[in-house]
């Protein structure tokens, strides 16, 4: 696979700072920190650690001013008896489940915002773009100005919100590797070189060849994906995250694995797909359709589960659909679709399950009004920081 | 789980801030040496270590914690180190960096971590004086002070016998990745 995969074994940085390397090994450990600024920090912070020891003092002196920090980013307040009982109380009445559904046709995005009067700035929804680079250059797709494409030989871009690629053969046998990323508030449509499939969500990217010239398909994903891989027995797909790999042969199927997230999704919806974490041989868990892995980073192994897909891939569709989904999570979701941070007041407000179903390309105050209507939480838009109550 | 671990995290579900705080004094410094063993960086491991506990606060109800709390702490933090070395595409084969941070942490206890079995030959080459030293210090958890006492000798002695422990057990530790390399 191409150098953007390759992984060094800490073993040779090890043996470097604390003995000898064969030339072989010297050179790799050479390239790989000659590769970025990154890698050549992390063999210089080793080598200091290995020559001088640990910074942190033996005595406890810096664990008071980290607790204090960790106060202030946790809110941690002590609970009084009379609160927690409040506490579970509206927990329950929140359980009571809210259900609606908010059919409004798509309307032009540029509609003007009703709502100036009571100081709410209307976030308008996501819309399709991304930004390519290639070894060539860097594109902004939504800008007329990637037109220019073409040159790159195999890429094309088509109705505005597609990027596809076509394997025009011949006997080079280099892999080139391009990269698409969607902004928050961004998505795109991307078709490889097999003619698969790809939708990429907000706030995600994918790292992939321009053909594919291996015994395996690889790809590298971050953040929220749906997959068609088109079908070939002879090659399987892989697509790797931060931790968990996927194979297929073809299929269809949802990864989501945000780094802000604690753990990989992966929905499957046809096909069967095997989940693994190539760092940790002997786990794999083979997905049936409809089921789904849920990778905690804290755990081991994937937990599998039944699922209804359809809630996990109507993004694809334009629509937002939660099930008992905790607030946090709907919060995180919107936030990457109509860009703006958040911060919530009260603990507890965060863990509320709510479902319901709200078109993708609503502005938001219209989807938050509906929340509201439950009067178990309050919104607050301050330009593109929401206060949640 | 062991009845106090069920205890303290029905405590910590319950939003009880008291066990929150001395569950941290209990593992920070720790957890942050043996983050630091792994990602070598003041910064990241610090960031890490308290994101662990925040996540550990914000999400206890969720949380499905078979094993202690102790050993789901050490295994949250090397996963997250774990994590960030994948973006510098960094791997650890051999478990070379997991050894190196455990004996970065003086309170880790070895038979706990899961380590134990990789050690526990590196021990066994060590000579007998200094390897119950190393034995007392990394799978009893006693500290310096407690060690000396016991073995009647000085601290600066138990000190020095773990520094070329330490040293010992990292040659011996080469011998068996050149080994692993050769065949």
């Amino acid at each position: 696979m191409g150098r953007y995969l390759e992984y060094m074994d800490f073993s040779i940085v090890w043996k470097k700072l604390n003995g000898s390397l064969t030339e072989k090994e010297e050179e790799q450990l050479r390239s790989w920190r000659a590769l970025s600024a990154d890698h050549e920090n992390y063999y210089q912070k080793a080598k200091q650690f290995y020559a001088n020891g640990s910074k942190w003092p033996l005595d406890k002196s810096h664990e008071e001013e980290a607790w204090k920090a960790l106060q202030k980013k946790a809110e941690v307040v002590r609970p009084e008896k009379t609160k927690r009982i409040q506490f579970s109380l509206s927990m329950l009445a929140a359980c009571v489940v809210v259900f609606f559904v908010a059919v409004v046709v798509l309307r032009p995005i540029s509609k003007p915002s009703t709502n100036e009067g009571n100081q709410v700035v209307s976030l308008q929804p996501g819309k399709d773009r991304a930004i390519l680079k290639t070894e060539n250059g860097v594109y902004d797709l939504s800008s007329e100005a990637s037109k220019g494409l073409q040159e790159q030989g195999a890429a094309q871009l088509t109705q505005g919100n597609t990027l596809e690629y076509h394997d025009t053969g011949g006997s080079n046998g280099k892999e080139t590797y391009n990269t698409l990323i969607t902004p928050k508030g961004g998505q795109f449509k991307l078709i490889l070189s097999d003619g698969t499939k790809v939708w990429l969500n907000a706030s995600s990217s994918i790292i992939y060849p321009t053909r594919f010239l291996g015994a395996t398909r690889e790809v590298e994903v971050k953040g929220e994906a749906y997959f068609e891989v088109k079908e070939d027995p002879s090659r399987p797909f892989l697509v790797k995250t931060a931790r968990q790999t996927l194979r297929v042969l073809g299929t269809v199927f949802n990864v989501t694995s945000y780094e802000d997230d604690a753990e990989i999704v992966t929905t499957l919806v046809e096909g069967s797909v095997a989940v693994f974490d190539p760092g940790v041989p002997g786990v794999q868990k083979v997905l049936q359709p409809s089921e789904q892995s849920v990778w905690d980073y804290h755990e081991e192994k994937p937990h599998v589960r039944s699922v209804d897909v359809h809630q996990y891939i109507a993004w694809k569709e334009g629509w937002f659909v939660f099930q008992h989904t905790p607030l946090i999570d709907i919060v995180n979701r919107l936030a990457r679709w109509y860009d703006f941070t958040f911060e919530f007041k009260n603990e507890s407000t965060k863990q509320i399950p709510f479902t319901g179903k709200v078109r993708r390309y609503e502005n938001l105050q219209e989807v938050v009004d509906l929340w509201e209507k439950t009067g178990d939480v309050e919104f607050k838009l301050e330009r593109r920081h929401m206060i949640i109550k | 789980m062991n009845v106090q671990d069920k205890i303290l995290l029905k405590e910590l579900q319950e939003r009880n801030q008291e066990v929150f705080e001395a569950l941290f004094r209990e593992y920070y410094s720790g957890l942050l040496r043996f983050a630091e063993g792994i990602v070598f960086d003041e910064k990241v491991s610090e960031d890490i270590v308290q994101n662990i506990f925040l996540f550990l606060w914000e999400r206890v109800e969720y949380l499905v914690i078979t094993a202690s709390l102790k050993q789901y702490l050490y295994q949250a933090v090397k996963n997250r180190c774990f994590n960030h070395l994948r973006n510098i595409k960094i791997r650890d084969k051999h478990n070379v960096l997991y050894l190196e941070a455990c004996l970065n942490d003086r309170n880790v206890d070895l038979a706990d971590t899961g380590i134990s079995r990789t050690i526990e030959a590196s021990i066994l080459n060590l000579p007998p004086k200094m390897a119950e030293i190393f034995r007392l210090k990394y799978q009893h958890v006693k500290s310096i002070r407690a060690i000396a006492e016991e073995l009647e000798v000085s601290e600066n002695t138990v000190k020095t016998q773990l520094y070329r422990a330490k040293i010992k057990l990292r040659a011996s530790l080469q011998e068996s990745l050149n080994l692993h390399f050769v065949f």
